[in-house]
């Protein structure tokens, strides 16, 4: 394989390898507590980066997000117009017309069942339910989409799902990391890490201790 | 220079670009993740299953919706690991290499500029948050980035002004009840429809209350859902932010 394709078709990766490397460096190399979390945290970006840029697919949607036009056929501009033309005359016009055929079943749909559907569907009359309603009217009278999408045309949602989560989790747990350190902070006055183990083979002598407060209490005595 | 560990660092990376040339190349369709069976079944049939257009929050929040209620209980320990570590403001230790400071915040060299227009900023981002969490069926957004974008503009105003002012206003035993009920949103609501003969976090079942039809349960489902994890994820965020930007010393002083 040439420098070339590897350098371009592998950019994601070689992008990964070098934050993960940064990162790896750090939590090894630093001395200061601070600057290993932060090279933790760098090394989780890059798995975040990772996995992201798995998702992606050449011909796919940047998010993973159904379009419009795919689920609501009949508000195309065009063939909205024709069925409002159309709607009062024969039914020969619906035939030729395939969306708008399913359209008028969507419409007749509706209007059949507004009466109830207003007193057993729409206890709340918020502009949103409308919609919701309409949706499942317009699912029922259409065939599932499922056989009509190419699984090519949209970027995969499951890598996205979880670094979603790995994201928010991170920044917590990065949290408690950071808050573990202002607590050895607290204690030893530092957070280099030779310092802390000097202050913590010296600790008799400093009378610092790392025993609970009640034994300290009771040497004391 | 600490050659050892750069040695080690230099040769993994190495190895890890020498096993690039086996990598699928970027934005495959036939790499192993985006061929395989599971991510193909969700793109062709979330909108059938579930009416959401969104896949990202019909996959968090309905397919696997074990692994994000336990992202969600994770979030809300986290916080409370924080508030156990770096303590109430109250501190136990006696002898500490560092004493405790005695103000936090409480000197007023804030940019008076910088108040007045994070005071006007403060409710648009509101706003965006619940928009944010409210379209997550149409739009990039849902529970974990609305609670967070909740959580920034709280951070922002803390920023801004006295942090101690600040969570005198929405207190820390607040954050935890609102972390609590979060959680309690999101299982309960998964509970529910075990009283409706389902599984647990099997919304069909809860068509009941939504007279409308399995699928737009389905759908109002994960959006009652996504709003337990807004306020689990925002209330948290908020108290990390507050423990760990004052060590610990953030109580507000009428509670210290």
């Amino acid at each position: 394989m040439d420098l070339q394709t590897l350098l371009v078709s592998k950019l994601n990766y070689w992008i990964f390898v070098i934050l993960m490397i940064v990162g790896i460096w750090a939590i090894m190399s630093k001395n200061n507590l601070i600057k290993k979390i932060m090279g933790l945290a760098i090394f989780q970006a890059a798995v975040i980066l990772f996995y992201v840029s798995l998702a992606s697919k050449e011909h796919g949607t940047d998010i993973p997000i159904y379009p419009h036009d795919l689920i609501h056929p009949e508000h195309h501009g065009e063939v909205d117009h024709h069925v409002e033309e159309d709607s009062a005359k024969a039914h020969g016009a619906y035939e030729k017309h395939e969306t708008a055929h399913h359209e008028e079943e969507h419409v007749k749909h509706s209007d059949d069942h507004d009466a109830h559907a207003e007193k057993d569907a729409h206890h709340d009359t918020h502009g949103d339910h409308q919609e919701a309603a309409h949706g499942v009217a317009h699912h029922d009278a259409h065939a599932p989409i499922a056989d009509s999408i190419n699984a090519d045309d949209f970027n995969n949602p499951l890598p996205h799902v979880l670094m979603l989560t790995a994201i928010v989790v991170g920044v917590a747990t990065l949290g408690v990391g950071l808050s573990l350190i202002q607590r050895v902070y607290r204690i030893y006055g530092s957070i280099e890490e030779n310092e802390i183990l000097e202050a913590i083979q010296n600790a008799s002598d400093d009378g610092l201790t790392l025993q609970p407060e009640e034994e300290a209490a009771a040497q004391q005595e | 220079m600490k050659v050892f560990q750069t040695i080690i660092a230099v040769v993994l990376g190495a190895l890890l670009i020498y096993a690039e040339a086996d990598f699928p190349a970027w934005a495959s369709s036939k790499s192993p993740a985006n061929a395989g069976e599971l991510s193909q079944y969700y793109i062709k049939n979330i909108y059938d299953e579930t009416l959401v257009p969104n896949m990202v929050t019909a996959v968090l929040a309905d397919y696997r919706g074990y692994d994000t209620l336990f992202e969600t209980v994770v979030v809300f320990t986290a916080g409370l690991a924080i508030f156990a570590i770096l303590g109430t403001g109250v501190m136990r230790e006696k002898k500490t290499a560092v004493p405790a400071p005695k103000r936090i915040y409480s000197e007023p060299p804030f940019d008076l500029i910088v108040r007045i227009s994070t005071r006007m900023l403060v409710p648009v981002i509101q706003l965006f948050a619940l928009y944010v969490l409210a379209h997550g069926h149409h739009s990039p957004g849902g529970g974990f980035q609305g609670g967070v974008i909740l959580a920034a503009s709280f951070i922002m105003l803390e920023l801004s002004s006295d942090l101690r002012a600040e969570a005198a206003k929405l207190t820390h035993r607040m954050s935890i009840w609102l972390g609590i009920i979060g959680i309690v949103i999101y299982a309960g609501w998964g509970t529910l429809s075990l009283f409706f003969g389902g599984h647990f976090l099997d919304y069909d079942m809860l068509q009941a209350l939504f007279p409308l039809d399995p699928l737009m349960a389905r759908s109002h489902s994960m959006l009652i859902v996504e709003v337990g994890v807004a306020f689990t994820v925002s209330s948290i965020m908020l108290l990390i932010f507050r423990q760990l930007v004052s060590g610990g010393y953030s109580i507000p002083d009428k509670q210290a």
